[in-house]
């Protein structure tokens, strides 16, 4: 005859249930049967044990300092939310600033759009006008001929001092090169 | 107001209404922290901590459980990290440990086997002794002993019959005075 074991008697002792092989087995075997029992009086011993059981004041108490912390808690709390606040700011300023330099320095800026190589054109009626600006143009025109005198002869002929940026914009891309290859393929760019 | 309507209110940061749930709810959370710890000063302290974090995690709080049980679980979260923290720092000395008197008629006597049985549940480990009181005294099911302490059913059962299998054994033959007081074994 197995005798129960006692996590099996300690189910049967909280559930009070017993199938009717258990209850068999109860009947006749003395020591489960006592076993049994005695966990049952062991769970009505714990039962009755005595809690104690906080009185008003104390409750009063507990939850006033409860309160009060929470008092003090929630000042600290804007504190902390407004700092979150601006340091979220910050992250999303500093993560913009780069892409908007980027932006700034690739399209904004005139020299930029000035000197870019995409605006020479392929075209053979292209002007001048694409290639620098009136300013450019005549600081180009001073240092090649403060480079190269025979140019100012040049100059003296086809009066393009005056106005030179004028004269050389009516040049065709040929006569352009025809005039780079008689100052001796300056580089404009 | 019912609950929902507080819980509501509190989480738009009314602390009047937060006020309420925290008297509605502390003696039941106390007596739950109280039987980890054992000790009320402790058990009042731990008790503030658990509706004050409640209180900063209010915005989280979905519903899923009642309000009463889920601080009840902030609650027996802390008090066990402090019972295993004291475990470590206990000073051996300090503990005084209970012989059964000499005496037979002393060891009939009520009071000694109830103390020997509150020193039983004492030296019962705090999960297993929280179980077993909230199963014999307070009549929950292990479903609901399940979701307070955060853990399977079948783990609340077999936590249950661990703590009765070690009263068992740590009473002894008190157990048989608890039968019948008065007679010898």
């Amino acid at each position: 005859m197995r005798h129960l074991s006692q996590r099996e008697l300690s189910m049967l002792a909280e559930s009070n249930e017993l199938s009717s092989p258990v209850r068999t087995h109860l009947e006749i075997c003395s020591s489960c049967s006592a076993e049994l029992k005695r966990l049952k009086t062991l769970l009505d011993a714990v039962a009755a044990v005595e809690e104690r059981s906080p009185d008003a004041s104390f409750l009063d108490r507990m939850a006033e300092n409860a309160m009060e912390r929470i008092s003090h808690l929630a000042g600290k709390q804007n504190h902390i939310r407004r700092a979150r606040k601006w340091r979220q700011g910050a992250k999303w300023v500093s993560a913009a600033a780069l892409p908007l330099a980027a932006a700034m320095l690739l399209f904004l800026l005139p020299w930029q759009r000035d000197l870019s190589p995409h605006t020479y054109s392929d075209s053979a009626t292209s002007s001048v006008d694409d290639l620098l600006s009136p300013n450019q143009w005549n600081m180009v025109w001073d240092s090649l001929t403060e480079d190269m005198p025979e140019l100012s002869v040049l100059r003296q002929i086809s009066d393009i001092d005056e106005n030179p940026y004028e004269q050389i914009r009516d040049l065709t891309e040929v006569e352009l090169e025809s005039l780079f290859d008689l100052l001796g393929g300056s580089d404009l760019g | 107001m019912d609950e929902k309507a507080l819980l509501a209110q509190a989480k738009m940061g009314n602390r009047d209404a937060f006020e309420v749930l925290v008297r509605k709810h502390q003696s039941m959370v106390f007596r739950t922290v109280l039987r980890i710890v054992r000790n009320e000063d402790d058990a009042m302290d731990i008790t503030q901590d658990s509706f004050v974090r409640s209180y900063t995690r209010l915005h989280g709080f979905r519903g899923a459980s009642a309000f009463g049980t889920w601080v009840c679980r902030i609650a027996i979260n802390l008090a066990l990290n402090q019972m295993r923290t004291r475990k470590h720092t206990v000073d051996p000395e300090e503990v005084q440990l209970s012989s059964p008197p000499d005496d037979i008629l002393s060891q009939r006597d009520q009071q000694y086997i109830n103390r020997r049985l509150d020193e039983a549940i004492e030296e019962l480990p705090p999960r297993q002794r929280l179980t077993l009181l909230l199963r014999v005294k307070d009549g929950k099911s292990h479903r609901q002993i399940a979701e307070i302490l955060d853990c399977a059913v079948g783990t609340s059962k077999a936590s249950f019959h661990n703590a009765v299998l070690n009263l068992r054994k740590a009473l002894g033959d008190v157990v048989f005075q608890l039968e019948e007081p008065g007679e010898t074994p």
